[in-house]
């Protein structure tokens, strides 16, 4: 099995690039996976193919402020009648978040599941994150997020007069954005915070 | 790097023969490339069973898709992509993993030892695959596979910004975890 | 700033108290390496100078275990880390205190993380990403430059060379001063004051916040401003290039152009005002829900 190394240059000054550039990049599997693979080999293609979307995990996990993510997405919200209260996603329906509004608005599904799992899964620790931070800080943060939350109402209600409007669907898709970023920053500020004794 | 050469000599042969419908000559090329895609899965997707499946559906893929294989990179590397593919897609059907941050609560305090080169690599892999995913992606390509930025944030469908920061995240999440 | 400046001068005048342990450490540096600095409260001052060292002094409060000074091998990193003593933290890490006062090659990058503590950076050339919870923020651009904070306020001085500044708050208010190149700026209800010569690109964000954008325009720039409720006034000082974009939903839109805004539906709300000004080789767009507009130039 060749193992050797590509070199790259890639960590050269940093200790801990030295350490990773060091671990092996070939690992044997415990055991031989060819017999399996030669089975799918023989048969048809699976109509699931390995497409490559766009991973809200990365978007959220990565800095606050990537607007590059309106772009990523590459579809317009359409507009929805909002209903209050509809959602199917357990997650969501599950957590008691007094803070954030649950995923009321049919917009969000409108964003793809995708969204949804990524907005649902920040919203799940945020509870125990906020407890995290000094209160005063907690209610500015709390109002904050309660801003938010009041444009997409206001900019929902202004779907309803104006529907289609593609300036108030560029606005919705940001708040959505913001909402999500500023989750994602929330998670990633109070993650290194110690947890309230 | 001879070993290298001397293998990708006969990886060019053995995809051709492969890319005619040649299995052996396609056996002969997962024998060669099995190792480093396994382990790219395993450092992916943490998990073994997982690792395998995405291993398997690389190399079935990789069979279907030959006549795409353009040979503009090596055969290696473009097994890597599809792994990447696989990996990210079977983590997102299968649900966002969020990997909460280690609690601080219990911190040891212990004297605190300079990183040196003699971290045994067990526990540098477990720092990593206790890393987030997003850094851990990037630092997994980028760090044990050599790719540039540009290449690894292709791969991973990401901006090169968003690629460099996510370096620059893990390497700080792992200096801290190593010291730890 | 006040209360900065009032910490500053406590650190240097007041005699340092028994109960608190006082620090005195020094380690040889790249001059071109990474300084990380992470603590909890108080105060994180720090200032180039031109000795490969790094030097940290001051105090360290009652909650506090010890500061923590490493260096790796190459002295390319030096870490500088408040370890709090075990069931601290008890009252938000206020008591975590440590009040420190940082010397750093001038060439080096900081990487700074606090929860409550100020930061304060002057001189230093290298890159620098400094955070805060409430913490507030106060530095030079010099290179690259990326701030964020939750209510802390943020000031940025720079001396109009071309850098990417990135800002990011909740709540707090940032001020960003003779920047110059790119600019990034997010904040749900904190005011943005964003003063940018020669603009390539400059994105400002806002939900509540009031959003200020003063510069010139290079060639080719791209600026993209939106709020929800939150004023915009962007005001470029020399002669402007461009080609304006401007919507509101029901806010109102004035500018100096001599331009005058359009309905955008015959019978409901909505006004946009689109017109090129110069060239128009610059791209400029501005959207609001409903905050005010006001975009003036020559």
């Amino acid at each position: 099995m060749n193992s050797e190394r590509t070199t790259s240059g890639n960590g050269d000054g940093d200790a801990v690039l030295r350490a990773v550039g060091q671990l092996p990049q070939s690992i044997e599997p415990r055991r031989d996976l060819w017999p399996a693979i030669a089975r799918g080999l023989d048969q048809p293609a699976s109509t699931r193919r390995a497409r490559f979307e766009v991973s809200w995990s990365f978007a959220a996990a990565a800095a606050v402020g990537c607007l590059a993510l309106g772009a990523l997405l590459g579809y317009t919200i359409m507009h929805q009648r909002t209903t209050p209260g509809l959602t199917t996603d357990p997650n969501i329906a599950a957590s008691n978040q007094p803070t954030v509004q649950q995923a009321s608005f049919g917009n969000y599904a409108a964003l793809g599941p995708e969204y949804e799992r990524a907005r649902a899964a920040l919203v799940i620790d945020l509870a125990e994150r906020l407890d995290r931070l000094p209160p005063v800080t907690r209610l500015k943060v709390e109002k904050n997020l309660a801003e938010i939350q009041r444009a997409v109402t206001e900019i929902n209600a202004a779907l309803e007069q104006a529907p289609g409007d593609s300036l108030l669907q560029e606005l919705l898709m940001n708040a959505y954005q913001d909402e999500l970023s500023l989750l994602a920053h929330l998670n990633q500020t109070t993650g290194s915070l110690p947890a309230r004794t | 790097m001879t070993a290298e050469a001397a293998a990708t000599d006969s990886d060019e042969q053995q995809v051709e023969r492969a890319r005619l419908g040649d299995r052996t000559a396609f056996e002969g090329l997962y024998r060669a490339h099995c190792g480093r895609v396994y382990g790219l899965c395993l450092r992916l997707t943490r998990d073994a069973a997982v690792a395998e499946d995405c291993t398997q559906e690389t190399f079935i893929s990789a069979w279907r898709n030959l006549a795409r294989f353009e040979g503009r990179s090596a055969i290696g590397t473009w097994l890597h992509r599809i792994a990447v593919n696989v990996a990210l897609g079977r983590a997102r059907r299968g649900g966002l993993e969020v990997v909460p941050a280690p609690e601080e609560d219990d911190r040891e305090e212990t004297t605190r030892a300079v990183i040196d080169d003699d971290t045994p690599p067990i526990d540098v892999e477990n720092a990593i695959a206790s890393l987030p995913e997003g850094a851990r992606h990037v630092l997994v390509l980028y760090g044990i596979y050599g790719y540039t930025h540009e290449q690894a944030a292709d791969m991973l469908g990401i901006a090169v910004g968003t690629c460099k920061a996510q370096l620059h995240r893990a390497r700080r999440l792992l200096r801290e975890r190593l010291n730890a | 700033m006040k209360n900065l400046y009032v910490a500053i001068a406590a650190l240097v005048l007041s005699p340092i108290a028994l109960a608190e342990q006082p620090v005195d450490k020094r380690v040889p540096a790249d001059p071109k390496g990474e300084v990380q600095v992470s603590t909890v409260s108080g105060l994180v001052s720090i200032d180039a100078w031109d000795r490969d060292e790094v030097q940290v002094t001051g105090t360290l409060g009652d909650d506090v275990e010890r500061l923590d000074v490493e260096t790796d091998r190459e002295r390319r990193h030096t870490l500088i880390k408040v370890v709090a003593k075990k069931n601290s933290g008890r009252h938000h890490g206020d008591d975590i205190d440590a009040q420190l006062s940082i010397r750093v090659p001038a060439g080096s990058r900081l990487d700074v993380n606090t929860v409550s503590a100020d930061v304060s950076v002057n001189g230093v050339r290298g890159e620098q990403r400094l955070q805060t919870v409430s913490g507030e923020i106060s530095s030079d651009i010099a290179a690259d430059v990326e701030a964020k904070s939750v209510s802390g306020s943020v000031v940025l001085r720079g001396d109009n060379k071309p850098a990417v500044v990135t800002v990011t708050t909740v709540s707090g208010d940032a001020q960003v001063l003779r920047a110059a190149g790119e600019i990034v700026a997010n904040s749900v209800s904190g005011a943005l004051n964003l003063e940018v010569d020669q603009i390539t690109r400059a994105r400002a964000r806002t939900t509540s916040g009031d959003l200020q954008i003063h510069g010139t325009l290079k060639k080719d720039a791209r600026v993209d401003a939106e709020t929800i409720s939150g004023e915009i006034n962007l005001d470029f000082k020399e002669t402007v290039n461009a080609e304006f974009e401007i919507e509101s939903f029901s806010g109102e839109i004035d500018n100096c152009f001599g331009q005058k805004a359009q309905t955008t539906h015959k019978y409901g709300p909505g006004s946009e005002l689109n017109f090129k000004q110069g060239d128009g080789s610059a791209r400029v767009r501005v959207q609001s829900l409903s905050g005010d507009i006001r975009v003036c130039g020559k």
